[in-house]
């Protein structure tokens, strides 16, 4: 295993949601061992992902806030921006919080107003809160955490889930036409199925995953945190597929 | 602490694949050059501390000769070589075509079938398509666009094959980068395409080679079959 890259994204501050687990946990760590001070958003407790990237010689704080809550979200992002020093920024934005579960095609209202209320709105909120920030950065960038169930439809969660993902395709892409001028890049990634909590016990088949394997959290957070990274600075406006060869995009 | 990775870089002495070796051997990888242009893979290869190959990818038989000299295992092979033509349908003939699809799609094709035998467990292929591949060309023609568009679908197909040797076959799809090539566009027509690019400028080689790199590393072992677009979110899709 190559030593993992390190330092280069020292000084900057960042924000994970649905820091507590699975994509978003391995996520914060990864921003964390490059030299990012990462504020850990969840509705859950992310105190273990914490003490996870502070052994590993990170930085980092946990903040508590509802997705579903555009007042929420706000605070959440200020609060973040607060951890800089000398004066609020927020360099790096990485919304990987969501909710889904297993539901019938022809989904409730409360069912669908409560996840598109959560994934799409509360994402739309994140982005919205935090852009005045990622404006002063200079070279903001955030990544969105969507879904290959935005492109091929789902077998596991329903109608909602899927659309709500879908329609963080179009928001990625819309802020990343407008922050291209002011040097922002925002970018999407779409996982495949990955070994996380937000799956666990779901049926899955391996043969089908051309290369052999459920992906695992690390294998969505490192594209992420190239995507974060100053290598990334021409690429704007992307998905990157991250699935093992299920689909191409 | 590991061995140094080896890597061959195909069209390595200019422009990305250049980029790309350079970036690599900083890095400490074991580069190899491989190039039509052997003189400026070999200066380019002095001055890095990596090997250099004359090979012509439109000719099989060149092909073989240099992958048969290289030994496994091969950690990973960039397939940057590449012609670009402003060819238009009507002005094209079908001995430039042929040539272009030689150099830029079955170049391609030739060069993976013989490093895949090279090729470690877990190893790496990376290929360069372009923006051309899904918008048709704006500068650039038919014969450019037809070739990049199957470097894609080549790449896709790869990525299946060898996949359950946990080999991983992806693309990087450059938009307009500051190259010898596009710095001899008219300055007033870049100017005009930088426009309408949401980050406002042409991408450097260096922002291209970043891409390559990470989808060598380690890190990127779960994706396969993708592209990656480097092109200031020109194009998103």
């Amino acid at each position: 295993m190559a030593a993992r890259p390190r330092g280069d994204l020292t000084g900057k501050v960042a924000l994970v949601t649905g820091a507590a687990s699975g994509i978003g946990a391995a996520t914060a760590l990864a921003l964390a061992v490059r030299g990012a001070h990462v504020a850990c958003a969840d509705i859950k407790p992310a105190a273990a992902t914490l003490e996870w990237l502070r052994a590993s010689g990170g930085s980092g704080c946990e903040i508590t806030f509802d997705l579903a809550d555009r007042g929420s979200v706000a605070r959440a992002v200020e609060k973040a921006a607060g951890e800089a020093r000398g004066g609020a920024r927020l360099d790096i934005l990485v919304c990987a919080a969501g909710v889904g579960f297993k539901g019938p095609l022809l989904a409730a209202d409360a069912d669908w107003d409560r996840v598109v209320g959560a994934n799409l709105t509360g994402t739309f909120a994140t982005l919205r809160a935090a852009w005045p920030h990622l404006k002063a950065a200079g070279q903001g960038r955030a990544v969105i955490v969507t879904s290959m169930g935005a492109y091929r439809g789902g077998l596991h969660f329903g109608p909602e889930y899927n659309a709500s993902k879908a329609g963080l395709i179009g928001l990625a892409r819309h802020f990343a036409l407008h922050g291209g001028p002011d040097g922002i890049g925002v970018n999407a990634v779409a996982p495949g199925f990955i070994a996380t909590p937000f799956v666990a016990g779901l049926p899955y088949d391996a043969d089908a995953i051309p290369l052999g394997r459920l992906g695992e959290p690390e294998d969505v957070a490192e594209p992420i945190a190239f995507l974060c990274s100053p290598a990334a600075s021409y690429v704007t406006g992307a998905v990157l597929h991250i699935n093992g060869g299920v689909f191409f995009g | 602490m590991s061995l140094a990775r080896m890597i061959a870089v195909v069209g390595g002495a200019s422009g990305i694949g250049a980029s790309t070796a350079r970036a690599l051997a900083a890095a400490g990888d074991s580069v190899i050059i491989l190039d039509r242009d052997g003189e400026a893979a070999a200066a380019l290869a002095a001055a890095i501390g990596a090997r250099a190959l004359a090979l012509d990818v439109a000719d099989a038989d060149s092909v073989a000769r240099a992958f048969a000299a290289l030994e496994a295992p091969l950690y990973g092979l960039v397939v940057s070589s590449g012609v670009v033509d402003t060819g238009k349908l009507a002005s094209l003939d079908v001995a430039r075509w042929n040539e272009i699809l030689a150099v830029n799609l079955t170049g391609v094709f030739l060069c993976c079938r013989a490093a895949a035998p090279l090729l470690a467990e877990g190893g790496r292929i990376v290929t360069l398509s372009s923006l051309a591949a899904r918008t048709g060309g704006v500068i650039t023609g038919a014969a450019y666009a037809a070739s990049k568009a199957g470097v894609e679908a080549l790449t896709k197909s790869m990525a299946q094959e060898l996949a359950p040797r946990a080999i991983t076959v992806n693309c990087v799809s450059p938009g307009a980068i500051d190259t010898p090539m596009t710095a001899r566009h008219p300055a007033e027509q870049k100017a005009r395409y930088d426009a309408i690019v949401p980050l406002r400028r042409h991408g450097r080689a260096e922002e291209v080679a970043a891409a390559i790199r990470f989808l060598l590393s380690e890190e990127a072992s779960y994706l396969t079959g993708a592209v990656i677009p480097v092109n200031g979110g020109v194009r998103m899709d």
